[in-house]
């Protein structure tokens, strides 16, 4: 296939992508497979955040209309931030919906993203329940948002007292991601969540 | 009748078009007072709207020279002899098809937001008023600076 988006792909990877300033940045763009409408991207959760320290996949899909249309960007990644769901990973940014300018590359993108996981706007939520924790209880957030971190990106932070809830709830017989969201729903109450999960 | 149209204030000779517009203008008032941030999502979110055609008409051909060397950053192609382009009021230069394309879905120069005239009254309406509060806004702010300072 041999149509805008693909050309404009390409020249992205060689001008743009693959230069030092994005390595610089802990940034990345792989293809995934030989066409260039899938591609997988990388960040590495900014310093001084609580994602510091994971590495942070993403699922870019190309339409035919780029770059007239945004690209439409996944995480992977399980991540927990107020923008971004913490189910499917979907993502709330407005230049990824109307804010989106044909100027705009991968490298536009994923530096916002960045930016967004620096700078979470919790009253333009992608996750209700993520928000509303991060404007109560700011530590617990941090907490939690770090712990995740650890889990699924890799990061640095254990936390044995999450650990020993969560196994709590396996050894009642639920799956531990389903536990890990629930205690994270509620906050780290094990009975409350508990009770979710029975209800 | 004549009482009827009396007491809602409505002025006979109002042509309709006037009358349509001087509604929608007054309804989007009463929208933007009681919620501005979600009437601005409501203008704005499907995506802007495309800019009118007769602005797109009035763009003009850059010189060869302007062009020499550089790259359209819409599909990041440099500039061939021969290729049309097409430059933005905010002095932005992409290629004519480029550009076009862009301008058939969003009113905005792709690189610096700077909007053409779109054909969409509310949204016009909307960055009418939208100017109007801003102005108003900074009066009020500077008078209060004038006083208190
Ligand atoms: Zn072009
Ligand atoms: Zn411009």
């Amino acid at each position: 296939m041999n149509n805008i988006a693909t050309q404009r792909i390409k020249r992205e990877f060689k001008e743009v992508i693959k230069s030092e300033e994005l390595a610089k940045c802990s940034i990345k763009v792989d293809l995934v497979g030989d066409s260039y409408t899938e591609l997988k991207g990388e960040i590495a959760g900014p310093p001084d955040t609580p994602y510091e320290g994971g590495k942070f996949f993403l699922e870019i899909k190309v339409p035919e209309t780029y770059p007239f249309n945004p690209p439409k960007v996944r995480f992977m990644t399980k991540i927990w931030h107020p923008n971004i769901s913490s189910v499917t990973g979907a993502i709330c940014l407005d230049i990824l919906k109307d804010q989106w300018a044909a100027a705009m590359t991968l490298r536009t993108v994923l530096l916002s993203l960045q930016a967004l996981m620096a700078a979470a706007e919790p009253d333009d939520p992608q996750d209700a329940v993520v928000a509303k924790q991060y404007k109560e209880y700011p530590e617990i957030f941090a907490k939690t948002a770090s712990y995740w971190t650890n889990v699924y990106a890799g990061g640095p932070n254990k936390n044995t007292d999450f650990d020993s809830k969560i196994q709590r709830l396996k050894d009642m017989g639920i799956e531990s991601d389903q536990a890990r969201g629930a205690l994270s729903t509620f906050n780290w109450d094990l009975e409350r969540a508990t009770e979710q999960l029975f209800s | 009748m004549a009482s009827y149209f009396d007491e809602l204030h409505v002025d006979e000779d109002e042509v309709p078009t006037v009358r349509v517009e001087r509604l929608t203008r007054e309804t989007f008032r009463m929208l933007f007072d009681h919620d501005p941030i979600r009437y601005g999502d409501m203008v704005n979110y499907q995506s802007s709207p495309p800019a009118s055609k007769s602005e797109i008409e009035k763009l003009i051909t850059p010189l060869f020279d302007e062009l020499l060397g550089e790259q359209c950053r819409i599909c990041l192609c440099q500039y061939q002899v021969n290729d049309k382009a097409l430059t933005m009021p905010c002095k932005h230069i992409f290629h004519e098809d480029c550009l076009k394309t862009w301008l058939e879905k969003s009113n905005f120069c792709p690189l610096c937001k700077f909007e053409l005239k779109t054909d969409n009254k509310m949204y016009e309406l909307y960055k009418e008023e939208l100017k109007k509060r801003q102005a108003r806004e900074n009066n009020i702010a500077q008078l209060h600076d004038l006083m208190f300072s």
